[in-house]
């Protein structure tokens, strides 16, 4: 029974890393809370208003200056509304009226004004870190041999411990955010709250499809790397490249804007739904995440049938996967790398639309490409490690064998 | 006791065949003596039990031990094994080609004789 | 292959290993493998350092998957119907699995994976043996180690026990243990065993078959005890230092030494005695074969003059 032996071996961390999420959702809603109503009921707050109500002002944009607020109370309003946003609008009216919870725009990127940072970084880092170890643990203890040598098809273990392992665990999300969802709904006042329950599930569905495509990325990766020492290090460098596809997306979308001189408009940053909150994110996104997650999964699957375990220790565990996995990671951290960091088409078109002044258009060119040839030379070199160091070593045992 | 030479050229079962058979003249094992299972004898001597089967198989058609169902394998009392005429006749031949060689490398029928003598002494008391 | 000695195949051919290749790194290590083992027989795997015996019982046990070949079980391909992986037992010493589990652990795993597995009979073999069921794999020594692992596969059920060097570094008491725990069992039911070991005066005694490992193939298949019986070892000295082309042609140089030649007939008969006397040696003498003869004279290179 394949269905025991996964459970014999996982049961315990399986369980342990579901309480975890769920308890991650839980104790996120109730820190949040906790820091809310404390605001709320706190007296000191008042009365620091109180002392020096001019020094606390907000934007505004039709006068174009720094405004104090009217009252205390229009402050804390203003200040405890549960989900607000740091974009052009700011406590004019057509915030304030898009603020409310009934309304929803799919440009304004709100987040949540309280305890930002604590539900969307600790489940961005586990999840991919669990799909990672989905499969790269039973390769590295060994228990691989154990499972291949088992009177069970490779396809048969394979769906198997998707099922019975990845299946709770991504389950787990779904219902611990969804917790998070019900709970901060009915902890935070009306209208404080200014998310509907509806758009708050909604939020739950789009964070679900990002961790899930993240997930199934970290999983495809633990399933294909074999190395002990470049394998996790690989993982930790494509997590930390995802980190920042959202900032290189926006980026993108600024620079399109710029080139097609649409120079007023902010590439508006909703996209990419990293934590619940009032932000819904889009269904067709949504849709490419669960396509795209299930490719690699597909794709691992079809590995996982075929590698053999005399690889143990290469970098990846199917040979015939090189050219494409050297193909896919050289692009995706040129890409990041280029738009993201170095970023040579901002100046470029800066210069053009804004300065008016003609740069050659190959000075970013030649950058992006000379970008393009080292990360390609540098994932060559670590995809083809073993290929590389056996030429050389019989090559240099050739040249030894001469001079004697 | 029972014991493999590997320095003999005899395949293996056939030195534990003469081996049971040499015990039973010796007297160590007596008629009505039980013998190791298969199983057992593979443990002790830490052999091939398939080896082993094969040598009780031999022995058993050559009626020198009996298989009881249930109880084991004994050696067979002497007095039901009847002389097995066409082996006896076997060894006769296999005496005449002996003859022809220990005249061709110049042994003489005294020192056969002896060499006849001290065998039997070895195997003690046993006659029939 | 060259059969010879070897007697027809008793029982029904059931484990068929067909046209096995496997290359690793570039290098070919299997080439053309084909064996059969039938149910209630011992065979060895032996050949020298690097021969690729280790490869080929991972790959019987599914580790490593060959670049092209079938192994069948009952005329069941194991690629295509795994579940008559059941009947094929193999632990192999790069385990690392077995390290962080208790000795209770590792037997519910094998018996979740072997549905023919005795517990009752384990437990028996725990009690007999005295371990302890908590205890963990990586604080037993190597010979209780090595006696876990042939428990295991004892009572998995599964009829193909594939063994790697099992008696590697036991004391040797324990590995009396261990070799008479397996013949005991082995005599108890049909089971068959392959054993891939180096000590080959040891496996001289458990094994009927031995197969020979050379050149990324099986050159030869022997049933020892008729080797025992046809096959000689003849140490022989001529008049002249020429060596007879009837001695060349036929038989296989273990050692020589001036004029003293000891030589392997692997098929010997009437005629070739007579054909040998005929040259009137000065030596001829019977030295007893061993298993060690039959690998030296297969699979030592020979070089002019020093011999390796």
């Amino acid at each position: 029974m394949i269905r025991s032996i996964i459970l014999e071996r996982y049961k315990k961390v399986l369980i342990a890393a579901c309480l975890l999420v769920i308890a991650i959702c839980t104790f996120t809603a109730i820190t949040q809370n906790n820091q809310w109503k404390n605001f709320y009921n706190n007296p000191e707050v008042k009365a620091q208003f109180e002392a020096d109500p001019d020094s606390y002002t907000y934007y505004d944009e039709e006068k174009m200056d720094n405004v104090p607020y009217k009252s205390y109370e229009e402050y804390r309003d203003t200040t405890l509304l549960f989900y607000s946003s740091f974009s052009l609008y700011n406590s004019t009216t057509a915030y304030k009226t898009m603020m409310k919870a009934e309304n929803y725009s799919d440009k304004i990127p709100y987040s949540a004004s309280f305890g930002r940072f604590l539900l969307g970084s600790i489940l961005l880092f586990i999840v991919p870190f669990a799909g990672f170890l989905l499969f790269f643990i039973d390769q590295k203890t060994g228990f691989n041999r154990f499972l291949f040598s088992l009177s069970f098809s490779r396809e048969e273990l394979f769906k198997k411990k998707l099922l019975y392992v990845a299946l709770p665990f991504l389950l787990s999300i779904l219902i611990g955010q969804s917790l998070y969802a019900l709970l901060i709904h009915s902890l935070i006042p009306a209208p404080y709250m200014n998310a509907t329950l509806g758009q708050l599930f909604t939020s739950v569905v789009s964070n679900f499809c990002l961790l899930f495509v993240m997930f199934c990325s970290s999983a495809f990766i633990g399933a294909l790397v074999g190395n002990s020492v470049f394998g996790p290090l690989t993982w930790a460098v494509y997590w930390w490249l995802t980190l920042s596809v959202p900032s290189t997306i926006y980026r993108l979308g600024n620079l399109i804007y710029t080139a097609q001189n649409i120079l007023h408009k902010q590439f508006p940053e909703t996209l990419f739904v990293y934590s619940v909150g009032k932000m819904g994110g889009f269904w067709w996104l949504n849709m490419l995440f669960l396509l795209l997650g299930s490719l690699l999964i597909f794709w691992a699957y079809k590995n996982y049938q075929t590698f053999s375990l005399e690889e143990d220790n290469a970098y990846l565990l199917n040979k015939k996967s090189r050219w494409p996995i050297w193909g896919i990671m050289t692009l995706f951290t040129s890409f990041i790398l280029t738009i993201n960091f170095f970023d040579p088409w901002s100046y470029f078109l800066q210069k053009r639309i804004y300065d008016h002044i003609s740069e050659p258009i190959s000075g970013p060119i030649f950058s992006t490409v000379v970008i393009l040839l080292i990360v390609g030379g540098g994932c060559l070199f670590i995809v083809f490690f073993r290929e590389i160091t056996t030429v050389l070593s019989n090559k240099f045992n050739r040249l030894n064998q001469r001079v004697r | 006791m029972v014991r493999i030479d590997k320095n003999s050229s005899r395949a293996y079962y056939e030195q534990l065949v003469l081996s049971i058979k040499e015990d039973i003249l010796q007297g160590i094992l007596q008629p009505g003596d039980k013998i190791p299972s298969v199983r057992e004898m593979a443990k002790q001597l830490l052999m091939n039990p398939n080896t082993i089967s094969k040598a009780y198989k031999v022995l058993e058609t050559e009626k020198v031990l009996v298989t009881v169902k249930g109880k084991g394998t004994f050696v067979r009392a002497i007095e039901e094994i009847p002389r097995d005429e066409i082996r006896v006749q076997e060894l006769k031949n296999t005496l005449n080609e002996l003859v022809i060689e220990a005249r061709h490398l110049q042994v003489t029928q005294e020192e056969l004789l002896q060499w006849i003598q001290e065998a039997e002494k070895k195997l003690g008391g046993q006659s029939s | 292959m060259d059969t010879r000695g070897r007697k027809k195949i008793r029982g029904s051919v059931i484990l068929i290993v067909k046209k096995l290749v496997k290359t690793i790194d570039q290098r070919s290590i299997l080439k053309d493998i084909e064996l059969a083992l039938s149910d209630n027989e011992i065979v060895g795997l032996v050949g020298r350092n690097g021969s690729g015996k280790t490869t080929l019982l991972r790959i019987l046990a599914g580790h490593f998957l060959p670049d092209s070949g079938d192994i069948l079980i009952d005329e069941k391909s194991v690629f295509e119907h795994p579940a008559v992986k059941q009947d094929i037992f193999f632990i192999d010493e790069k385990e690392n699995f077995l390290r962080t589990y208790s000795i209770q652990k590792i037997a519910r795993f094998y018996q979740l994976a072997y549905p023919k597995f005795d517990q009752s009979l384990f437990l028996d073999f725990i009690e007999q043996y005295e371990f302890v069921l908590n205890q963990n794999y990586r604080q037993l020594s190597k010979g209780q180690q090595a006696l876990f692992q042939i428990i295991l596969a004892i009572c998995s059920n599964a009829q193909y026990l594939l063994f790697d060097e099992p008696f590697d570094g036991l004391d040797v008491i324990v590995k009396k243990e261990v070799i008479g725990l397996l013949m005991d069992h082995l005599g108890v039911r049909s089971r068959t065993a392959l054993i891939a070991s180096h000590n080959l005066s040891e496996l001289e005694n458990l094994v009927e078959r031995v197969l020979l490992l050379k050149d990324q193939t099986i050159i030869k298949d022997y049933c020892l005890e008729d080797m025992r019986e046809n096959a000689k070892k003849l140490q022989l000295v001529f008049k002249t230092k020429k060596v007879p082309a009837v001695v060349k042609d036929y038989s296989k140089m273990l050692d020589f030494q001036g004029r003293v030649v000891t030589v392997v007939f692997e098929d010997f008969s009437e005629e070739l005695e007579t054909a040998i006397k005929e040259f009137e040696p000065l030596v001829y003498e019977e030295l007893p074969l061993s298993l060690e003869d039959l690998f030296e004279a297969n699979l030592k290179q020979h070089r002019k003059g020093i011999l390796k």
